[in-house]
């Protein structure tokens, strides 16, 4: 019971916290602490914002809303915005009381009317809530004759009088006038003003919650107000208007929203948010005219009609793996976003999620890829062909290759490249004589697979009767669905292969990338996480390796013990679960710290995506072992992936970098891992594989020699950067 | 300047076989004069006569091959070179260069596996003769050990024993496949029960690991009806295991036996239109393997064994003629310099044989004769061969398989054998035996030295 109390009153809490710092796009603590406090640098005004908080969560509660979203303040920042509006234009009473819980509520409902419509379209729902709910409270007040102004917040030093006293008023003098004069005291009365305090403390106190959360925000914050108020001289507007209209914050907010928030922050990021800026200023001054004529101030309208403008216009971008990369999961802030996308070892290809794999069995060559010269052009131009070829001949065919039959790949079996549902198949066409093409039936016998809602893959000019699998049949990866042949348009037996986004036979191709596979170059097989075999280029599927593949395949709710030995004989033990979060992502959730190991299990790949949590839980070696690893043991397999560098570099060295994520990521983060030939090819005991992180300057952050049994028993010999040897041990836990 | 005619001695001869016209069909055996370029004269010229003659681009050939029949039909495929097919260390390196694993017989043979550089771990260790040493070396190798009989099996559970380690076994099975003759004698029987008490033995000992299943069906075998048969058999074996046991069947070994392109005498066409290419077998095998359900739906790795289809058509054996003769019965005899000491496949196939120089357009039925003092030396019996003399140079095609193992040291002393790299350039790779050869194991006793 008591537990259950202070779940419920951590829980409450935190929603009303991260309602304060979901102004800023985050639920960083520190930040809304300190945005809590600022708000009631005038009491009338913080109570005003606190009830409309909780009026807000009152509601979301009675709605039975879910709590993950409540507890990241979605349901009441709105809510927080127009309360501490109202305290902030008019003064106490019981009346306003009232009209707060009524504006809170109003702003709830816009809350969940625009998140439904925008949210179908990917789109955030920002601060228009706020706007309605404010503008219709300003509109309506006029007609109430018990309500009066609030004239103390236009007089910040009587506020301030009240709390410090004159000595306070000398250190907010100083302050202004140390300032006064420069764009800065503009930039902190601007950020003041998102909160309706219009003084230059708050402003101060809001850029250092703003600097403890991100480096990244802090800098964008700057960048957005600077372009904008040079852009303001520029035209000759009167840069002092932004000290008393709420407009100055428009730029800091989108300029933290393009280049830090929404895009994964980065050159192309910083470009874009500077481009935005003087649009921004002419969407402000434009809108603030048509806005006088209703005596209404824009607020922040301009920040969310460019905001959702530019975002959509990112969003429906045909080509995703262009810069700048849309954040597909915010992460604690954006340099940490930039970072894990930075070490993701295909991020190019990272928005690229359902792994379709190679078509066919054994060695093929591209014999057209992306972009072909003969048939792969405008519609189709993201399909590959693929043939048999003797490497040594360089013939695709035995004899003079007059026969179909001579061909090497003919008659060769076709396998899914990734389960799903058969949705189309043709298999009644006669395989052409080579040299004469088909173009009646152009694509010949067909199947077409169902992976995923817009995902389909299309196997094309297979062999006359071989189809095997029936329309509605489900299969799994590698199933085989028909044989190499040569009908349709295909003159000389090949492998058509695209993927596309519908489900009928002859739709045009999409752009998506192949997962694992080994393309062999003279002697050596090169390792693709993710990529687009290109012209000549040899390719084949890798093996899964049994012992690897069971070692890391679990079941949520799975139990284990990871246990460790230091030097000294000191012994831990930490209970691990593998759990599955609302959004089905998976991960290993520490049970003694809480420590969360987010990680992805394609069938070939163990990728850890995320650590978050106590460094002291025993997990966090674990992630350093195990970033990534490939369940292969396939030749001479090695494994190489950068490594998230705020996991492996403190202050002040990680906070530089910090400030220069737009610019560039300087530091780096290796991560390597070997393996060993086992001592028994078939069924091994163990297997033994090496990993280690290197830094700048080949600094050894750790390396682990690794021991995994059949039984899923790993061990691991782990060195720490300090030259210190923990033995760890992870196994089943069973009881 | 004009050639020298070549002499011709005048023949009698019958006009037959071939498609009748005026002139009867023109049956001529075109020489070959040259092996990847090399000439056959200057060959011999060096490094004598008889001498077998390899070809490495044959060999890498062959194997790449039938690789690729088996690896772009199947995903897990493992090819293990049959030593005692071609034992000679350049051979077994090549194959293991290209990939290949070792399948030995004997202690012997695993010597030479381990010499050749192959580990211990991928030698597979067959037949039915291995001895207590052998199989301890094997079991401390971790090398892949296919039990023939009950008798060995026991050892072997003596040993896992004896050594506290576990071995990694397969057992060899036989069946009924509807193929005649069934080869019964290697291995276990499927249908009486032997293979399931074989596995409830191994398996409920705790001490050995059972990884693998091998057959054998027969050789020259085409219908994938037999192969569907035999893998579903073993896939019914596996299955049981796995429910029993819950032991997973990791690879299947299929054996060999898969023909070259020699005639086997007696047969009606020639093999050369009849054997089965790799693709056939592999479309066949593949087939089946694909369609079988195999416990947690894994597919075993294939394991094939094949030795004569993949070495016997990179060998050549060339020599001199040593004198014509004619028979009691009027028809031709020649005498060649190689026997059935070095030809021992000649008792079951019709070899290919062809002059190395065009010496006559005219042919006649000729019976080969090798030069041992014994009446079943034959090499070739009845070939429309052309009139050769004494002194001209033959070569005889498709030899890589069974003679450089099966040869015998008979009143002679065996030949060089040589290997004609990818750069077409000739490599010693076994010498010529000499008398220093048998003095060396040869002991006389005290009371027989001459002082």
């Amino acid at each position: 019971m008591k537990n259950k109390l202070k779940k419920k009153a951590i829980f409450i809490s935190e929603s009303i916290l991260t309602s304060y710092s979901q102004i800023f796009f985050t639920e960083n603590k520190v930040l809304a602490l300190i945005l809590f406090v600022v708000s009631f640098t005038n009491w009338w005004i913080g109570l005003s914002g606190f009830i409309a908080v909780v009026t807000a969560l009152v509601f979301a509660e009675l709605l039975e809303y879910a709590p993950v979203t409540i507890q990241k303040g979605l349901f009441s920042f709105n809510s927080l915005l127009v309360g501490l509006g109202i305290g902030t234009y008019f003064s106490p009473g019981i009346e306003v009381l009232l009209l707060i819980i009524i504006g809170s509520i109003v702003a709830f409902f816009c809350t969940i009317f625009i998140k439904g419509i925008l949210e179908k379209y990917g789109l955030p729902f920002l601060s228009f809530p706020f706007l309605l709910g404010m503008w219709l409270m300003l509109l309506s007040f006029p007609i109430f004759s018990n309500i009066s102004l609030n004239s103390e917040a236009l007089y910040p030093s009587n506020m301030f009088f009240k709390i410090g006293g004159s000595s306070l008023i000398v250190v907010i003098d100083s302050l202004t006038k140390f300032f006064d004069g420069t764009g800065l005291y503009t930039y902190f009365l601007s950020l003041g003003a998102i909160f309706f305090q219009f003084n230059i403390v708050a402003g101060i106190l809001i850029a250092i919650g703003l600097l403890i959360h991100s480096r990244v925000h802090f800098l964008f914050s700057l960048i957005g107000f600077f372009v904008a108020y040079w852009f303001y001289s520029f035209l000759g507007v009167y840069t002092g208007s932004l000290n008393y209209t709420y407009y100055g914050f428009n730029f800091i907010l989108s300029a933290i929203a393009i280049g830090g928030y929404y895009l994964i922050p980065s050159r192309k990021s910083l470009i874009w948010s500077v481009i935005l800026i003087p649009v921004l200023v002419i969407v402000t001054v434009g809108s603030d005219r048509l806005f006088s004529y209703f005596e209404l101030s824009v607020f922040s309208l301009p920040f969310n009609i460019v905001i959702i403008g530019m975002l959509y216009a990112f969003k429906i971008r045909y080509n995703q793996t262009r810069e700048p990369i849309l954040t597909f999961i915010q992460q604690k802030n954006p340099e940490t976003n930039a970072y894990i996308y930075n070490s993701q070892s295909s991020k190019k290809y990272s928005v690229f999620l359902l792994p379709i794999r190679l078509p066919f069995i054994g060695k093929w060559i591209v014999n057209q890829a992306h972009d072909g010269v003969y048939t792969h052009k405008d519609f189709f131009k993201y399909a590959w062909d693929f043939i048999i070829k003797d490497p040594n001949t360089n013939k695709e065919f035995i004899n003079e290759g007059f026969l179909k039959e001579d061909y090497y790949c003919f008659n060769k079996p076709v396998i899914a490249p990734a389960s799903g549902t058969i949705v189309a198949i043709e298999n009644s066409i006669q395989d052409n004589e080579i040299g004469v093409a088909n173009t009646v039936n152009n694509w010949g016998n067909t199947v077409v697979i169902k992976h995923y809602d817009y995902l389909y893959s299309k196997l094309c000019h297979l062999k006359n009767g071989s189809v095997a699998v029936k329309v509605g049949e489900t299969i799994e990866e590698g199933h085989v669905i028909g044989k190499c042949g040569n009908s349709g348009r295909s003159p000389y037996p090949h492998l058509h292969f695209q993927l596309q986004s519908t489900g009928k036979i002859g739709a045009s191709t999409i752009f998506w990338p192949l997962s694992e596979y080994l393309i062999s170059q003279k002697n050596t097989l090169k390792f693709k996480q993710k990529g687009v075999p290109e012209i000549n280029d040899v390719v084949e599927n890798i093996q899964v390796s049994p012992i690897l593949k069971g070692a890391f395949q679990w079941s949520p709710g799975d139990l284990f013990k990871l246990e460790m030995v230091s030097d000294n004989g000191n012994k831990t033990l930490n209970s691990i679960k593998n759990e599955i979060d609302i959004n089905n992502k998976s991960f290993l959730h520490c049970l003694n710290t809480g420590a969360k190991l987010y990680y992805e299990n394609n069938g070939k790949t163990f990728l850890a995506l995320n650590y978050l949590g106590s460094k002291n839980s025993l997990l966090y070696y674990f992630f350093y072992t195990f970033y990534k690893v490939v369940l292969s043991n396939t030749g001479n397999l090695n494994v190489e992936s950068k490594f998230p560098i705020h996991h492996l570099y403190r202050f002040p060295i990680i906070t530089l970098q910090d400030f220069l994520v737009p610019f560039g990521i300087f530091l780096k983060g290796n991560y390597r891992l070997l393996y060993k030939e086992t001592s028994q090819v078939f069924s091994p005991k163990e297997l033994e594989l090496n990993s280690n992180i290197t830094g700048i300057k080949n600094r050894i952050f750790s390396s682990s020699k690794i021991v995994i049994e059949k039984n899923g028993r790993i061990t691991i010999r782990y060195i720490t950067s300090k030259n210190k040897t923990l033995q760890l041990r992870w196994e089943n836990n069973l009881d | 300047m004009m050639n020298k005619k070549i002499y011709e001695r005048p023949v009698l001869r019958k006009v037959v076989e071939g498609i009748p016209n005026k002139f009867g069909s023109l049956k001529r055996l075109r020489p070959i004069e040259f092996i990847d370029n090399v000439s056959i004269n200057s060959l011999i010229d060096k490094y004598g006569s008889p001498v077998f003659v390899l070809s490495e681009k044959t060999i890498r050939e062959t194997y790449r091959s039938a690789y690729r029949a088996f690896s772009t039909r199947y995903p897990k495929v493992q090819f293990a070179w049959s030593y005692k097919t071609n034992y000679l260390d350049a051979v077994c390196r090549i194959f293991h260069q290209e990939g290949s694993w070792a399948e030995v017989v004997s202690g012997f043979e695993y010597e030479k596996a381990l010499d050749n550089g192959i580990s211990g771990n991928k030698i597979i260790f067959n037949g039915p003769d291995k001895s207590k040493k052998d199989l301890i070396r094997a079991i401390k190798n971790n090398s892949l050990i296919h039990i023939d009989h009950f008798d060995e099996l026991y050892t072997i559970i003596e040993l896992s024993k004896e050594l506290e380690e576990t071995p990694q076994v397969a057992i060899r099975i036989n069946m009924d496949t509807g193929i005649i003759p069934q080869w019964d004698r290697f291995g276990f029987n499927y249908e009486n029960g032997e293979a399931w008490n074989a596995v409830n033995r191994i398996l409920s000992t705790g001490k050995i690991e059972l990884i693998g299943l091998h057959t054998h069906i027969g050789t020259y075998i085409s219908t994938s009806k037999a192969y569907e048969i035999a893998i579903r058999k073993l896939a019914e074996l596996a299955n049981k295991t796995y429910e029993r046991f819950q032991t997973s069947i990791e690879y299947i070994d299929i054996g060999g036996g898969f023909a070259s392109q020699n005639t086997l005498q007696g047969a009606y066409l020639p093999a050369t239109d009849t054997t089965p290419s790799f693709d056939d077998y592999a479309h066949a095998i593949t087939t089946a393997m694909i369609a079988e359900k195999f416990p947690n739906n894994i597919a075993p790795t294939l394991i094939l064994e094949t030795g004569r289809a993949l070495i016997d058509d990179a060998g050549w054996l060339a020599g001199t003629v040593l004198a014509n003769k004619r028979l009691a019965d009027g028809n031709r005899a020649m005498v060649i310099d190689t026997g059935v000491n070095l030809m021992f496949t000649a008792f079951w196939y019709d070899h290919e044989i062809y002059p190395v120089k065009e010496t006559s357009f005219q042919s006649e039925p000729t019976t080969i004769y090798g030069p041992l003092c014994m009446n079943i030396d034959v090499i070739r019996k009845k070939i429309d061969f052309p009139l050769l003399n004494k002194g001209d140079r033959f070569v005889i095609k498709r030899v890589g398989a069974y003679t450089m193992t099966q040869w015998m040291q008979f009143i002679t002393y065996r030949p060089n054998i040589v290997l004609i790299d990818e750069n077409e350039e000739v490599h010693l790779i076994r010498k010529e035996e000499d008398k220093e050869v048998f003095r060396r194991q040869e002991l006389i006793p005290d009371h027989l030295k001459n002082d």
